[in-house]
């Protein structure tokens, strides 16, 4: 009897311990989302052209349903240089390819490869050499930030470049300037700047998100450090809002990812944070999605999210799962394979 | 309530137990298992469950049982450095037969659940969830 | 889901196809004591949110 007694004991007391330690998401949810890991690393997703998806891995340059790449790395030679970004023209498929030399000195080199249809001609070097190039097709070094056929950097008086951050066709740039104070800076794939050097007063702490909304409204999501939050503001062609207009309720996306990705759709803004996506709506509150297309990318580390021609159609590159298909009209995702 | 594909890999599944038998065909001891799955991702779940064992056996000739089991109890699960102690009820069938007088040989088949729970006002109230897995498992019994 | 639906109808099944044959003999006192080892697969069943 003292046995049965115990035992009943010991299980009473352990339900009313119940709790989940270290973790964002739930145990079964998160092991509902896993999904199998290819042994590629994808890095980004370039684009569409000609329907075909072309990304770029940690062994070069591929498009879906072609085994070889486009361009990669030399295996053989260990002096030859690797491919440390890439940006993709959707509209003529021709590529701009950032060169790692092997020796740090050498630094990287832009290459400009122009598609005819069927093959890439031989590369344009661009001159000098650069630490970046962003997905919208602009790069950069510590001089100034160029666009591929412009002579001139599109920005002056910087001296460097502090992070950047990408939403479809604009890139945003925190810089110092040659007096050292930080500039905010908008500019499309066209090279028109469209949010030209705002300085802020009001510490931020470092913004971690990005979303246009169109040619001067735009939306910065900032990770808190005081109490770890996320907040969004509404930047325009002049300022930046000096309080957030909304918080949301999810936390900070995994630690060694660079930037919370984002899409808009039907006016609402949507975040990839660490287990949801969350979505900012009209009336500025803030909805949670783990569902429905949702379901997939959990726990994806994506890359980055590009609209497609058609409404209602993204395409994310993810870490170690390639490129999923986002199809907001019938709330679902699937992987692309071919 | 929404069923997801669980995107879980067939695993293993050990346990001890021992009963007592409280009348001709009841018996009341405890079990201690361990539940392995692997995830598509290829990490791994844990199920530990320690549960009180309560068993019905209906039918019961000298060789051969069939027995009817309800576990109830709490386990450790464990996910990717997540760690959550959850309530586990499972129901199982054990036929088995004896070929000695002591020893029997049975195949226990059944369904064991889980469950997660977080309140409203967590930020992982969307993540409530139940989880339930079918053991197949032989039974080495050993009576007296 | 349909997988466990079958396997609790099989269950049911055998429970009630054993139980006519072998009408009320019994094997067991109280007191017996039975110490049980078992191993085998495990498969997911289902993962259902609310």
């Amino acid at each position: 009897m003292k046995r049965y007694i115990l035992i009943i004991i010991t299980i009473i007391a352990a339900l009313l311990v119940s709790c989940n330690i270290d973790a964002t998401d739930g145990i079964y949810s998160e092991a509902a989302a896993s999904t199998e890991s290819t042994s590629v690393t994808t890095r980004s997703y370039l684009g569409q052209y000609d329907s075909a998806y072309y990304y770029l891995t940690d062994d070069g340059i591929f498009k879906i349903g072609q085994e070889n790449a486009l361009f990669a790395d030399d295996p053989e030679n260990t002096d030859a240089p690797i491919i440390r970004a890439a940006s993709m023209n959707q509209t003529d498929g021709s590529l701009l390819i950032l060169w790692q030399n092997k020796k740090p000195e050498d630094g990287a080199v832009i290459k400009y490869y122009a598609f005819d249809g069927t093959k890439y001609a031989d590369p344009v070097v661009v001159e000098g050499t650069f630490t970046n190039l962003l997905a919208n097709g602009l790069y950069y070094n510590s001089t100034g930030i160029f666009k591929y056929g412009c002579a001139d950097s599109l920005v002056a008086d910087i001296k460097a470049v502090m992070y950047t951050l990408i939403s479809g066709d604009y890139a945003f740039f925190c810089i110092k300037d040659n007096s050292d104070n930080y500039k905010y800076y908008v500019i499309d794939a066209s090279g028109a700047v469209k949010v030209n050097g705002i300085g802020s007063d009001t510490v931020y702490n470092t913004f971690i998100g990005f979303q246009a909304i169109c040619d001067s409204d735009f939306v910065l999501l900032n990770y808190k450090n005081s109490n770890s939050k996320l907040e969004a503001y509404k930047m325009s062609a002049t300022e930046i809002a000096a309080d957030p207009y909304v918080t949301l309720k999810s936390s900070v996306p995994y630690a060694f990812s660079t930037q919370a990705m984002s899409f808009i759709y039907n006016d609402e803004i949507y975040f990839k944070c660490t287990s949801y996506f969350e979505k900012i709506k009209t009336d500025n509150e803030t909805e949670q999605i783990n569902t429905g297309f949702a379901a997939n990318l959990r726990t994806a580390e994506i890359t980055n999210i590009l609209p497609t021609a058609d409404d209602g159609i993204f395409v994310a590159g993810t870490k170690s799962s390639m490129l999923y298909r986002i199809d907001l009209i019938n709330n679902s995702s699937s992987r692309i394979t071919e | 309530m929404t069923f997801s594909d669980t995107h879980l890999k067939l695993g293993g599944f050990a346990s001890l137990s021992y009963q007592a038998y409280l009348s001709e065909y009841t018996a009341l001891g405890g079990e201690l298992a361990y539940v392995f799955n692997y995830s598509n991702s290829g990490l791994l779940l844990t199920t530990v469950p320690i549960t009180a064992k309560f068993t019905y056996v209906p039918v019961q000739t000298g060789k051969f049982d069939i027995a009817l089991s309800l576990n109830l109890g709490g386990a450790f699960i464990r996910y990717n450095e997540g760690k959550y102690f959850a309530p586990f009820a499972s129901l199982t069938l054990t036929p088995s037969f004896f070929f000695t007088e002591n020893w029997g040989l049975g195949v226990e088949t059944g369904l064991m659940v889980t469950s997660e729970f977080y309140g409203k006002n967590s930020n992982k109230n969307l993540a409530s969830a139940f989880c339930g897995l079918m053991p197949v498992t032989l039974t080495l019994s050993y009576r007296h | 889901m349909k997988k466990t639906i079958i396997m609790g109808l099989v269950m049911i099944l055998i429970l009630i196809a054993a139980m006519p044959i072998f009408a009320r003999s019994t094997y067991y006192f109280p007191g017996d004591s039975v110490f049980s080892i078992r191993a085998g697969v495990d498969f997911p069943a289902f993962i259902s949110f609310y």
